[in-house]
């Protein structure tokens, strides 16, 4: 399926939970910040929550900045 | 190296946190995250920005969080915000990284001066000390602005010094005088600073405390001059304290003026 992440169409496999798809692309999954379709999704809800053809997603984190 | 730079003076305090180094330490443009590492320890800084960004799915890069001691501060900035909106939008992503809530307001129009919108800034407070923010706004010195700040909810106001990253100094110097008798919560001067002397002057003014992160990262040395700014800021706050006389326009001998050896 198509999603938009970090502002790129990638395509993934179908049946992903976020969990299995930071896991894919962040090689350190503590510090990621998650915005799905603009709402925040706590570490919590990565297991359980499931990635739609279409969705929107934000994997952000803190860099250094002034 | 951890520097000693305690004088006698009361804690400045921002939000209820007592912090007892007033130099602020700006983490972007090092160029190795051992060197920010070491700028902070030989600093003895206890309040540092980050930027949120977009994570690079291409290049690993260690996190940033890893290379700042616990018991540091950090300050989330908002920069790549262009409004209001944008601004509480990274602010809500910053608050979810688990490392509080206290954000610089960073909200800026345009690229090749990287002055802060005022208005915007001002919406921007507003919007996140309703949230519960804790909120420290970068702007440009003008009197109108800070007391809209203030009512807004900041916790401190942070006026420019000269364009972000330029090195100019204190060029804004006059207006952030103004701030400095005019305005209650601290004053933070921010941006342009480009050597301690500057941070020293700044202080000597009567500005509660200074941020610097260009000057540092592009250093030769960044671990000695972070140190540097420390010692400066700390020299200026004391000499701040020590109500330093004013200058005049005509000479004071300092020398008795009778028992001359040779008539005068």
């Amino acid at each position: 399926m198509n999603i938009t992440l970090n502002g790129r169409l990638k395509k993934i496999n179908p049946a992903m939970t976020l969990r299995n798809l930071v896991e894919q692309f962040c090689k350190n999954p503590n510090h990621v910040i998650v915005e799905l379709n603009g709402t925040i999704i706590k570490n919590e809800r990565w297991a359980s929550q499931e990635v739609q053809d279409g969705d929107t997603l934000e994997l952000v984190n803190l860099v250094g900045g002034g | 190296m951890i520097t000693k730079t305690e004088i006698p003076d009361a804690p400045l305090t921002i939000a209820g946190k007592k912090f007892h180094n007033r130099f602020f330490l700006g983490t972007g443009k090092f160029r190795s995250k051992a060197a920010l590492a070491e700028s902070i320890a030989a600093s003895g800084t206890e309040i540092v920005t980050v930027a949120l960004r977009r994570i690079d799915l291409e290049h690993h890069e260690e996190n940033i969080v890893e290379y700042i001691p616990k018991n540091v501060t950090l300050l989330v900035n908002t920069s790549g915000a262009r409004n209001a909106q944008e601004a509480l939008r990274i602010a809500r992503l910053a608050k979810a990284s688990g490392y509080g809530n206290w954000i610089k307001i960073e909200v800026i129009n345009d690229s090749k001066y990287l002055l802060p919108d005022n208005y915007e800034t001002i919406k921007a407070t507003e919007m996140l000390t309703a949230e519960g923010f804790i909120v420290l706004p970068y702007m440009f010195p003008d009197l109108y602005v800070a007391r809209e700040l203030v009512k807004a909810g900041a916790a401190t106001v942070m006026p420019l010094g000269s364009l972000i990253g330029s090195h100019q100094g204190l060029k804004a110097k006059e207006f952030i005088k103004i701030l400095i008798n005019e305005i209650d919560v601290p004053i933070v001067v921010d941006a342009g600073i480009g050597r301690p002397s500057q941070a020293a002057e700044a202080m000597e003014m009567g500005a509660d405390a200074v941020l610097a992160n260009t000057a540092v990262a592009a250093a030769g040395n960044p671990a000695q001059l972070a140190q540097a700014f420390a010692l400066a800021i700390a020299a200026g706050r004391l000499a701040y304290l020590s109500k330093l006389p004013s200058a005049q326009s005509h000479a004071d001998a300092s020398s008795p003026l009778t028992g001359f050896l040779f008539e005068q």
